[in-house]
């Protein structure tokens, strides 16, 4: 359990902090102008609270504060991080393909919504069902 | 990746399942770089034609017959531009007397010509030479009044008069002026224009050009595509620039003024759909009825650039005021400036 945890925080932690050092870099090259309030604005939401969820538990788990579970279903791990990689992905996806279509940049960011959000709820589903999945 | 059950699980086993996570991230990685390289072998496929068609002349007379807002809005700076019977006359008075019916109204050109027909009356006593009567033909109504004074431009810059007015000449004509502009323009691959009327004048405006940074004119077709796209080829270096600058897009609008008018600019600013307008508008050529008249040393020819910036893809252009690049620079970088310094382009 402990593995599968620290194997998907590793997952999310390099991703987000690649997709972290891409804004960061597009924000410091002018890449937004003005709108670089609106660019952090559309990625905090997108990965923070999923980050917060894992640091939390990862955390609890240092302390040892949280119920130690021995066994993990497989499929429920594999499911997680095939979402969760699928999920960094298409946020990357977002922010990569800005320069190819005729869309700006803040407005792709805003219309990808509408595919991140429903599939953000899924992820932070299953990452919230195996993050504090207890073993009755 | 992980067999239940893992209870006390080997360093060994946690060794030999390192590999099968790191494929996630890898697979990952490469199926972000096989969806960015289909994306841009999809944008390639698109290339939608930029080159949008203009009106044709036709349409272009009938749609100057109804001005717009724009157009008839500066009616009383026309009439203090073009005092009536002061066709050539740049110089003349604003406070002229008006002379016959025309009652000071229309712009410049109708203004003079009306001066010249009514001049069968006795002529007040004025400064300059009698014009030569010139009878108002149809054109003066159709032909359509370019935005008087002009609304304020990125760059000015009044062209020599060398360039214009050739040592051999005895007389110009604006017709000879019209043909020394287009010939440059032609060159330079200016092809779409039009003609508007200004007071004592004409005005050339150009189609809009996408340029660089740098005032120089991109290749077709990006060059005349109405929007831009910061990697309209792909590679490399062009995505890793547009991925990570802002690579804002650079339009242009030049605007050549003939008159003996010296004139300011309004303090309003044109927009970009708006300017676009001017080439749809305006005459195809300039009128058999104008090219003949007289080019005096009171003419200049002043050349306005109109130049807009597109902060990304799909963002609305602003006016540039002032541009970065003075208007010698802007006509330099679009090679007119030396397409209208050649000796052997004109007539």
């Amino acid at each position: 359990m402990v593995t599968c945890k620290r194997r998907l925080a590793t997952l999310w932690f390099v991703g987000s902090g690649f997709l972290f050092l891409v804004v960061t870099l597009q924000t410091i090259l002018g890449k937004y102008g003005d709108q670089a309030t609106d660019a952090w604005g559309w990625l905090l939401p997108t990965i923070l609270p999923t980050l917060s969820l894992i640091l939390g538990v990862l955390v609890m788990d240092a302390r040892g504060k949280t119920m130690k579970v021995e066994e993990v279903d497989r499929f429920l791990f594999d499911l997680t991080l095939g979402l969760s990689a699928v999920y960094l992905l298409m946020v990357a996806l977002t922010i990569f393909v800005q320069p190819l279509v005729s869309t700006g940049a803040i407005a792709l960011m805003k219309q990808s919504k509408l595919w991140l959000g429903p599939f953000q709820g899924l992820v932070s589903g299953s990452m919230g069902a195996f993050f504090v999945r207890r073993k009755g | 990746m992980l067999g239940p059950p893992q209870r006390n699980e080997p360093n060994n086993k946690a060794r030999r399942s390192r590999p099968r996570w790191i494929w996630y991230v890898v697979g990952s990685v490469l199926a972000l770089v096989v969806l960015v390289v289909l994306a841009s072998v999809a944008v390639r496929k698109q290339a939608p034609s930029p080159l949008p068609t203009s009106a044709s002349p036709g349409e272009e007379t009938g749609a100057s017959t109804q001005p717009t807002p724009k157009e008839s809005e500066p009616e009383e700076s026309r009439k203090t531009a073009a005092p009536p019977g002061v066709t050539t006359g740049g110089g003349g008075p604003a406070e002229a007397p008006p002379v016959g019916g025309g009652g000071g109204g229309g712009g410049g050109i109708v203004g003079g010509v009306t001066g010249g027909v009514t001049g069968a009356m006795p002529p007040p006593p004025l400064p300059t030479p009698a014009p030569k009567p010139q009878p108002e033909s149809a054109w003066s109504a159709k032909f359509p009044q370019f935005p008087w004074p002009p609304p304020r431009a990125s760059a000015t810059v009044v062209l020599p008069d060398e360039f214009l007015r050739r040592p051999a000449d005895s007389v110009l004509r604006w017709g000879d002026v019209d043909r020394t502009l287009t010939s440059a323009l032609d060159a330079c691959g200016y092809f779409d224009r039009s003609y508007y009327a200004v007071p004592d004048g004409f005005a050339i405006v150009t189609r809009l050009e996408q340029m660089q940074a740098d005032g120089t004119s991109k290749a077709p077709p990006d060059r005349w595509a109405v929007e831009y796209k910061p990697v309209a080829s792909f590679s490399l270096a062009l995505y890793l620039r547009a991925l990570f600058t802002a690579d804002p897009g650079f339009y242009r609008i030049i605007v050549f003024v003939v008159t003996s008018q010296s004139f300011s600019q309004r303090p309003s600013e044109v927009s970009r759909e708006e300017a676009m307008t001017w080439l749809q508008r305006g005459l195809d050529r300039l009128p058999a009825d104008l090219a003949g008249r007289e080019y005096t040393g009171q003419y200049a020819c002043t050349a306005l650039i109109y130049q807009f910036e597109q902060p990304g893809s799909g963002e609305g252009a602003k006016l540039d005021v002032p541009s970065d690049l003075p208007g010698r620079t802007q006509l330099e970088r679009a090679k007119l400036w030396q397409a209208l310094g050649k000796p052997a382009i004109g007539y």
